[in-house]
């Protein structure tokens, strides 16, 4: 009955399985590693590139996720909180993408070099995150956010370069959606006859 | 006196209660239906955890019951069955939710 009065429980709870399959955290995890490797050779004019994962993420959910878990179309209220959090994202992402190509124009020149530039560096990505986990409600992704501005605050003290950083916390992400996609398939396995059978 | 009366009254209101929703596998496929627009079977079914054998049967007296509504698609060459609930379905489901409270409340 208690479970019954929280409709709204229910209903997060139905997300959360739809949206914890490791795919949104692959899709982030590569982002980063991309973007992090053209900050290390130095090309950042092929940043935007780094973005490319995220068009990935539909067509696999629909070949590989929804076979196995079945569909479901959510109300127009939390479409509203997916929405919102594309854009978001896209918008965070976009603030990234210039900070990055901006601190990499004028970093001979030191314009924009300060001591705690990659704190800050960290806390964009955390911030970015945070919205991702918000809104999707896989809470991992707030961890995510500590992460991200723990490994680029003590940056100096480990690698002493904000792209290896990058690379480091891109790979965490990314391994950690391998290992829950992995949970996922052999958990829901595809078997003849299953997708429909009513 | 009095309140006694209107006590028991709401007390036996539950002999008033939509047996169709309150076995527990339907009230549960009712609730999951409740919070979303629509979900196929198969999301059900694992949402569940009941049989397909089960949840069809359960749904076929969902549907005979007017509660929801049930749609079969092709998705590319793949027949799929969408489920969701009918208004009617909506408005039961509330009406059960109210009486079991109310007959919660005061036993």
């Amino acid at each position: 009955m208690k479970e019954l009065s929280n409709l709204k429980k229910i209903e997060k709870r139905l997300y959360f399985s739809y949206a914890n399959d490791g795919l949104a955290d692959i899709v982030m995890g590569l982002w980063m590693i991309l973007a992090g490797f053209f900050m290390l050779i130095e090309q950042t004019a092929f940043m935007g590139l780094s973005g490319l994962p995220v068009l990935f993420y539909i067509p696999v959910k629909k070949r590989v996720i929804i076979p196995r878990m079945g569909d479901v179309s959510f109300s127009k209220n939390r479409k509203k909180k997916i929405s919102s959090t594309l854009m978001i994202s896209i918008i965070a992402g976009a603030v990234l993408l210039l900070f990055l190509v901006f601190h990499f124009k004028y970093e001979s020149g030191e314009q924009l070099i300060r001591a705690n530039l990659h704190v800050v560096f960290g806390l964009l990505i955390a911030i970015l995150f945070s919205f991702v986990a918000l809104f999707t409600t896989i809470t991992r992704f707030y961890l995510y956010a500590i992460l991200s501005i723990l490994l680029f605050s003590i940056n100096k003290l480990i690698v002493n370069s904000v792209p290896l950083t990058q690379l480091i916390f891109g790979a965490v992400v990314f391994i950690t959606g391998i290992i829950y996609l992995v949970h996922f398939l052999i958990n829901n396995p595809v078997s003849g006859g299953l997708v429909d059978e009513n | 006196m009095k309140t006694e009366e209107s006590l028991s009254e709401k007390i036996q209101s539950i002999t008033e209660i939509d047996k169709l929703i309150h076995e527990p596998a339907r009230l549960m496929i009712m609730a999951y239906l409740y919070v979303v627009e629509s979900a196929d079977f198969l999301f059900i079914m694992r949402q569940t955890g009941l049989t397909k054998g089960n949840l069809s049967s359960h749904l076929s007296k969902l549907e005979a019951g007017g509660l929801i509504d049930i749609k079969k698609e092709f998705v590319g060459k793949i027949p799929r069955t969408f489920l969701s609930l009918s208004q009617y379905g909506r408005t039961e489901f509330e009406n059960y939710q109210r009486q079991m409270r109310q007959f919660l409340e005061n036993i």
